[in-house]
């Protein structure tokens, strides 16, 4: 008879009947973690992740360089006016945001609502002008209002935004859920109609949200 | 006698003389929920949400060394090669990187960089990564540029991934190129690519190096 059988987790005695019991040994605990490794609950048990990955940034990322033409997007193939919508294509947008919702036609995002929080807004787009001019554009909620600073572009943006970035950039504080869109600030000049837009808006076009803390 | 009295953290053998134990019978865990982290607190240990922080991988930074490039104009399909012998990537966590090799690099050589390796050692099968860069290279009259970031190691612009924007600039315009990788199981490489140009460019010079901003965060 022995009475060295007898098994604690997945360990067993040695001849002395000593058990050394270590972390893996349980049942609740898979892996083996390594130095600077954490240990994440996974709902069932506990298991070694390495440090880089136990934080994380909600985000939505829309705008990966596919073609379509502009004509396609709810814009249609007119002309621009200084408060259109701006359209971003893309057929499989990322959202990790708990809440958030984006609305599209055709994969032409359209609009995003976001839960009440901080978020970090990054948009962008290009546009082909018939004649010289520019376009100023930024974030703005469903009652045109504005939320962001702008970005511009154009050869004569200049004149019209003293030359500022291609950017639209801004930290939203929103204190209930919310739909942002990006949309025109203002045009000069004639940006060529949505017919001759052609790739350039779905190839360029580009919205990042981070949510911040 | 009985040899099965025995108890370890108060949980007793089964028939087999085995006793099963987990995490919460030798230390104090009250209710974890998915993705909490176990820490340690005063007396006991506690489980909290991990912090929603961003980490910095990349970040490319002129330090006004001296250097020359020499003349190379940059063609539809080439990396674009930002200087790195000088320390430029002074942030540069646990990636690797592949110096400009290819025959999509405007010219061979080790102070350059073509693309970045993310081993699955410190970037596992499902981290993210957000890249961005506004370039500025040597800009000749009436030229323009279109960078994109994009996946593959010394392949076509057709065989690539593109995972973000393209970003047109010239004298007038400085687009930023954003791109999304998803990290995988196989260490890939991710470039910026030249997709379209007019004119022409040259690698970037000292004085336009200080407007060049090439960078990535870690997300998740």
């Amino acid at each position: 008879m022995s009475h060295n059988k007898i098994k604690i987790g997945s360990a067993t005695p040695d001849q002395n009947g000593d058990v050394t019991l270590n972390l893996t040994d349980l049942s609740d605990v898979s892996g083996t973690p390594s130095v600077d490794q954490f240990l994440k609950y996974n709902g069932s048990g506990w298991e070694p992740v390495p440090g880089g990955s136990i934080s994380s940034v909600e985000y939505i990322f829309i705008g990966r360089g596919e073609a379509s033409a502009y004509s396609n997007s709810p814009h249609g193939t007119g002309s621009f006016s200084s408060s259109d919508t701006i359209y971003v294509y893309d057929t499989a947008p990322s959202n990790t945001i708990t809440g958030a919702t984006i609305t599209k036609t055709s994969d032409w995002i359209e609009s995003i609502t976001l839960p009440a929080g901080n978020y970090a807004v990054s948009g962008q787009t290009n546009l082909i002008f018939s004649s010289s001019g520019y376009a100023a554009f930024g974030f703005y909620d469903s009652s045109n209002n504005r939320l962001s600073q702008l970005g511009v572009i154009g050869e004569n943006r200049s004149s019209g935004a003293g030359g500022g970035g291609d950017l639209a950039y801004s930290i939203l504080e929103l204190t209930a859920s919310t739909t942002i869109k990006l949309r025109l600030y203002a045009i000069s000049g004639t940006i060529d109609t949505g017919s001759n837009q052609g790739n350039t808006p779905s190839e360029a076009g580009l919205i990042v949200i981070e949510k911040l803390g | 006698m009985s040899y099965k009295k025995i108890t370890v953290n108060n949980q007793a053998p089964n028939t087999s003389d085995e006793i099963s134990l987990n995490l919460s019978d030798i230390i104090t865990v009250a209710s974890p929920q998915p993705n909490e982290i176990l820490k340690k607190a005063a007396t006991d240990w506690a489980t909290e949400t991990p912090s929603n922080t961003s980490k910095a991988v990349i970040d490319w930074f002129y330090n006004e060394a001296s250097f020359s490039n020499g003349t190379y104009y940059y063609d539809q399909g080439d990396y674009f090669v930002p200087r790195r012998s000088s320390g430029e990537f002074h942030i540069l966590d646990n990636i690797s990187f592949t110096t400009a090799s290819s025959s999509y690099s405007p010219p061979t050589s080790s102070a350059l960089i073509q693309s970045f390796r993310f081993s699955p050692s410190f970037y596992p099968s499902g981290a993210v990564i957000l890249f961005r860069a506004v370039v500025n290279p040597e800009r000749f009259s009436g030229s323009d540029i279109s960078v994109q970031w994009r996946v593959g190691r010394n392949v076509t612009l057709a065989n690539s991934t593109p995972i973000g924007n393209i970003a047109y600039s010239n004298t007038k315009y400085g687009a930023t190129a954003y791109g999304l990788y998803v990290c995988t199981e196989t260490a890939e490489e991710i470039g910026l690519r030249v997709v379209y140009k007019t004119g022409n460019m040259e690698l970037t010079n000292r004085a336009h190096a200080r407007f060049q901003q090439i960078t990535a965060k870690r997300l998740a």
